[in-house]
């Protein structure tokens, strides 16, 4: 999955686990949370050239780096931990999410945050594209403008 | 206390303390450098928190780690960070009370973890469980599992509905695990470590199940093989409801 569909996934699980939690369903919330979590890790994280894999830990470290190279405000290493422990106790025991000193709505907008730097960070990418499809545009109107010069 | 009974406590505890030194040495042996890393990193943190006891488990402890397997610990006590660990750990960690309520209700997880798991902590709490489960026969609960199952394959279909595959992989996995524990459970066999679970339902003569949860662990299924799966998981648990 390339980093801007991850961006856009991350919205999407983003969506999700802010309609469960309204629903109070916290098991289902706290799921799509974390997932979106990920999925916004890992898109500014490929847009950046930061390294990361299918392992949770590993997206903890991209968290940690992206705060330090000032891609991200907050250091998401903490959230993405507690969210993913959070779920498996909540998946398996069925009992409601432990978020320690975190309510739902602050552990919700921090992880929009993170989401809404993704998409930033895909829009700034989507609108390079378009001026590089713009300036191959030209260059081709050009090329085939010389060609009509061709005797 | 008797003659008799003191006699039996002073064996019952030099057989104990024989199986933690076993379990240290144990512990070293079935893990790489970089897990036992981790292992001493959360052993240290749950110490300086206070913790009854400290146990290791999940697939190391069987030496049938797969490349998704997490470093399972079993903590008696408060949860320790694992901020700064190069390992995916999975952390289950429960005050003495609720460890002791999900004893007494059958709960498979912590049995398993008395039964296989490497004690690398213990003040007691395991020691005593151990004595409970042997002297009360105690067999994990089925319908506890069943519960756990029906709200795994719940989850793993809203996950997957999502469209996120790779998502819903790790919950049908994970709902598929809990179904096949359930099943062998219900039918008197102790459910072993994941990658061992397969061989255990085929014996059981539930190769679909088998079959659907060994493809989950080791190849990459479609969607539409994850929504098989789970419609095979709910078949069986409806069966059973």
């Amino acid at each position: 999955m390339s980093p801007l569909s991850k961006a856009k996934l991350a919205r999407e699980h983003f969506t999700r686990a802010s309609a469960a939690f309204e629903a109070e369903d916290p098991v289902v919330g706290v799921t799509f949370l974390h997932l979106a979590a990920e999925a916004a890790i890992v898109a500014l994280a490929e847009m950046n050239g930061v390294a990361t894999d299918r392992q949770h830990w590993r997206k903890g470290q991209a968290a940690i780096e992206l705060h330090a190279r000032d891609i991200l405000s907050v250091d998401l290493s903490p959230v993405l931990e507690l969210l993913n422990q959070a779920r498996k106790d909540a998946g398996y025991e069925g009992e409601e999410p432990s978020f320690g000193d975190w309510t739902p709505p602050e552990l919700l907008s921090t992880v929009e945050e993170a989401v809404r730097a993704a998409e930033d960070a895909m829009q700034s990418v989507e609108d390079g594209s378009d001026l590089a499809d713009h300036a191959t545009q030209n260059g081709e109107d050009v090329a085939n403008a010389e060609e009509d010069r061709v005797p | 206390m008797t003659p008799t009974d003191l006699a039996t406590k002073v064996s019952d505890d030099a057989v104990w303390s024989a199986r933690l030194r076993e379990d240290g040495l144990r512990a070293a042996t079935l893990q790489t450098p970089s897990q036992r890393q981790a292992t001493e990193t959360i052993l240290e943190r749950s110490l300086a928190l206070g913790a009854g006891a400290v146990a290791l488990t999940g697939s190391t402890v069987r030496a049938r780690r797969t490349v998704m397997s997490d470093l399972d610990l079993m903590i008696v006590g408060q949860r320790p960070g694992c901020g700064g660990v190069r390992q995916d750990v999975d952390v289950y960690a429960t005050s003495a009370k609720a460890f002791w309520e999900r004893l007494v209700a059958g709960d498979d997880y912590i049995q398993w973890t008395l039964r296989f798991g490497c004690i690398l902590h213990d003040e007691g709490i395991l020691h005593a469980a151990s004595r409970h489960v042997a002297e009360h026969g105690l067999t994990p609960s089925a319908e506890r599992k069943l519960i756990q199952a029906d709200r795994g394959l719940r989850l793993a279909r809203v996950v997957l509905e999502s469209g996120d595959f790779d998502a819903a992989r790790e919950q049908c996995r994970a709902a598929l695990t809990t179904v096949a524990r359930w099943l062998l459970i219900a039918n008197g066999v102790f459910p072993l470590s994941r990658d061992e679970l397969s061989g255990q339902l085929f014996m059981l003569g539930c190769s679909d199940l088998a079959a659907a949860l060994r493809r989950l662990i080791h190849d990459v299924p479609s969607g539409e093989e994850l929504r098989s799966g789970l419609q095979l998981g709910q078949q069986l648990v409806a069966a059973a409801a």
